[in-house]
């Protein structure tokens, strides 16, 4: 089974959407995971909902697009109104559309940076928060809970991922994919991408999940795989192993960059001296899906990387 | 201009030829350049004593330290960090002594306080905004305009010379393209915004040159400040054309492909896939905010 990285994934994005956004591949999927959970997809854009006796917990509105489908979503389970959003990051592309369930009365809820980032650059259609936490907060609704985590800057300054309680299911994003964190990055240039913390934030959400028994992930992008039958949606769903994956790829980056240019290897020819390298092609360019990603992405990143080991950041 | 191009110095690599200059350069009114193997960085000497920037690396600062004692024997009061960097920062205990202050922008003591270095003692005294560290008769003005290069990047007058100080941002003597194509550490959500408020600075300060952090060779190290609006030009045409095309619904990845870069061949360093790969990290300005 060949997995289709999240760089194809978004490149389809900009084509025109209609009911199928690829062929094959419905435009709008929500998934029951069980004990109140729901999984929505929009294109290739994913949040996930709690479905309470008091109300309705959402995550990330995506846009102005998706906001409707997804209120129509939430519809179809329940007729009790949604009582909290919870922001993921602060990027508009997962953050916007808000208003719509902010006019039914939902309370949104960040890390206290995704405020500041919001406040600095605003965005018409993304609402600011009312609620913002430092390390952690705990929406409670119902017997349900979506509790928030923090563990400092990552893909960008404010993300947090959520464990959706009973289910204990953990809603990560952009951090790392299901089923597996050995993906190429959307964008090798890692926009915003605080690279000096990326391993300790991976690191801390192992730990959480090991903490709280969680075992299955839902990212907040479609995976696309092919088989014999042409290109398919992966699940919603993923173990927590790609959580561990995806530190792993940047560990391994991280160190083989850090090797050569302690050979006197300059930033710009790093990419070259390791896109040869037999070792660097079995401990990381192998590992990655066959399909999906271009080595002239993969010299971006790396050129990226040799950045944050001269300058630390 | 395209001459120049291939006279510039990268950061790393062939800067390592660059000789090493143990005799700074003496810009005027006490303030001096120090140049070591491609980067430099600047100095003021007043009658109360020495302030150094950037001391580079725990090596390039024994011969900081060196040029500093061809031109005085006062002792080093205050070393600034302009930023946080590790190519700009380690070093600065070889030019400092048990009352030496060592001055930035509180953001980056946070960033060294998070990501410690061990050639880099953390700053002792910090500062939001602006600051004046004295020197006697002469001074050093520190201005911090939010997010550009990095998360605290201060912006240095030298005092009476009225000669402006720029990490990274600016480089003597034309408006160029960046080295680095993945605009790392580039906040370019407040990029324009930082040029527009240094023009505004040097206008109400009266500077009228500026310094910057790299050598480039056959050039000398002083250029007008009106570098400082070639460059925020140079900016803003590039985020312009982006987000044209970004408007245009243009995929991230064709917009290398798609844009027009006739406005951007002028500039220094220019390269088509150079300035491909910045395109792809400003889509993501118009995609994602940041």
């Amino acid at each position: 089974m060949r997995i289709l990285s999240t760089l194809l994934l978004l490149s389809l994005l900009s084509l025109p959407v209609n009911a199928q956004f690829i062929p094959g591949i419905e435009l709008i999927q929500t998934d029951d995971l069980g004990n109140g959970l729901y999984a929505f997809r929009y294109g290739p854009y994913r949040n996930i909902f709690i479905v309470t006796e008091d109300g309705v917990i959402a995550t990330d509105p995506l846009d102005v697009k998706a906001v409707g489908p997804l209120r129509e979503a939430i519809s179809d389970v329940t007729d009790l109104p949604v009582k909290y959003v919870a922001y993921s990051h602060s990027h508009w592309d997962h953050a916007s559309g808000g208003q719509l369930l902010k006019d039914e009365g939902a309370q949104f809820v960040a890390q206290r940076e995704c405020l500041r980032n919001m406040s600095e650059t605003r965005h018409p259609d993304v609402v600011l928060p009312d609620i913002v936490f430092d390390d952690s907060y705990s929406i409670e609704l119902g017997q349900h809970s979506l509790d928030m985590y923090f563990f400092g800057p990552s893909h960008d300054d404010c993300m947090t991922v959520m464990i959706a309680k009973p289910a204990n299911v953990m809603f990560v994003v952009d951090i790392t994919s299901a089923p597996t964190g050995w993906e190429m990055e959307y964008n090798p240039t890692m926009a915003e991408g605080y690279l000096y913390n990326m391993v300790q934030y991976l690191r801390a959400v192992e730990e959480l999940a090991e903490r709280e028994g969680v075992e299955t992930i839902v990212s907040g992008h479609l995976a696309l795989g092919f088989n014999k039958k042409g290109m398919f949606a992966q699940p919603a769903t993923g173990p927590i192993d790609a959580v561990r994956e995806k530190r792993e790829f940047w560990e391994i980056l991280f160190a083989a960059v850090a090797e050569e240019m302690a050979k006197g290897t300059s930033k710009d020819d790093v990419a070259d001296a390791l896109m040869n390298s037999p070792e660097f092609k079995a401990e990381f360019l192998d590992k990655l899906p066959p399909i999906g990603w271009k080595k002239s992405e993969m010299n971006i990143l790396i050129r990226r990387v040799a950045t944050y080991t001269e300058t630390g950041r | 201009m395209k001459i120049l191009r291939s006279l510039l110095i990268p950061l790393a690599g062939l800067c390592l030829a660059l000789p090493v200059n143990a005799e700074p350069t003496d810009l005027g009114d006490g303030l001096y350049l120090f140049q070591h193997e491609g980067q430099q960085s600047v100095f003021l000497v007043g009658d109360d004593g020495v302030i150094a920037t950037d001391p580079l690396s725990k090596s390039a600062a024994k011969d900081y330290k060196a040029a500093i004692k061809s031109v005085t024997r006062k002792s080093v009061t205050h070393v600034v960090y302009t930023n946080s960097f590790f190519d700009r920062v380690p070093g600065g205990k070889e030019l400092a002594n048990r009352k030496t202050e060592f001055v930035a922008q509180e953001n980056c003591k946070t960033n060294l306080e998070a990501t410690p270095h061990p050639d880099t003692p953390l700053p002792t005294q910090t500062y939001s905004d602006h600051t004046v560290l004295d020197a006697g008769d002469a001074t050093l003005e520190l201005y911090y305009f939010g997010q550009s290069y990095g998360t605290c990047l201060s912006v240095v007058i030298a005092k009476p010379a009225n000669i402006m100080f720029i990490h990274g941002l600016v480089t003597p003597p034309v408006a160029k393209v960046p080295d680095d194509p993945t605009l790392a550490n580039y906040y370019l959500h407040n990029i324009v915004p930082f040029f527009v408020q240094v023009e505004e600075l040097a206008a109400a300060e009266g500077v009228e040159q500026v310094v910057g952090s790299v050598t480039v060779e056959g050039a000398g190290p002083l250029a007008p400040v009106s570098l400082v609006t070639d460059q925020r030009v140079f900016w803003d045409t590039l985020l312009r054309i982006v987000e044209v095309e970004y408007k245009k619904r243009t995929p991230a990845q064709a917009i290398p492909r798609k844009a027009d870069m006739s406005a951007l061949e002028q500039y220094e360093g220019f390269d088509q896939e150079h300035v491909g790969t910045m395109m792809r990290r400003i889509y993501s300005l118009y995609r994602i905010g940041r």
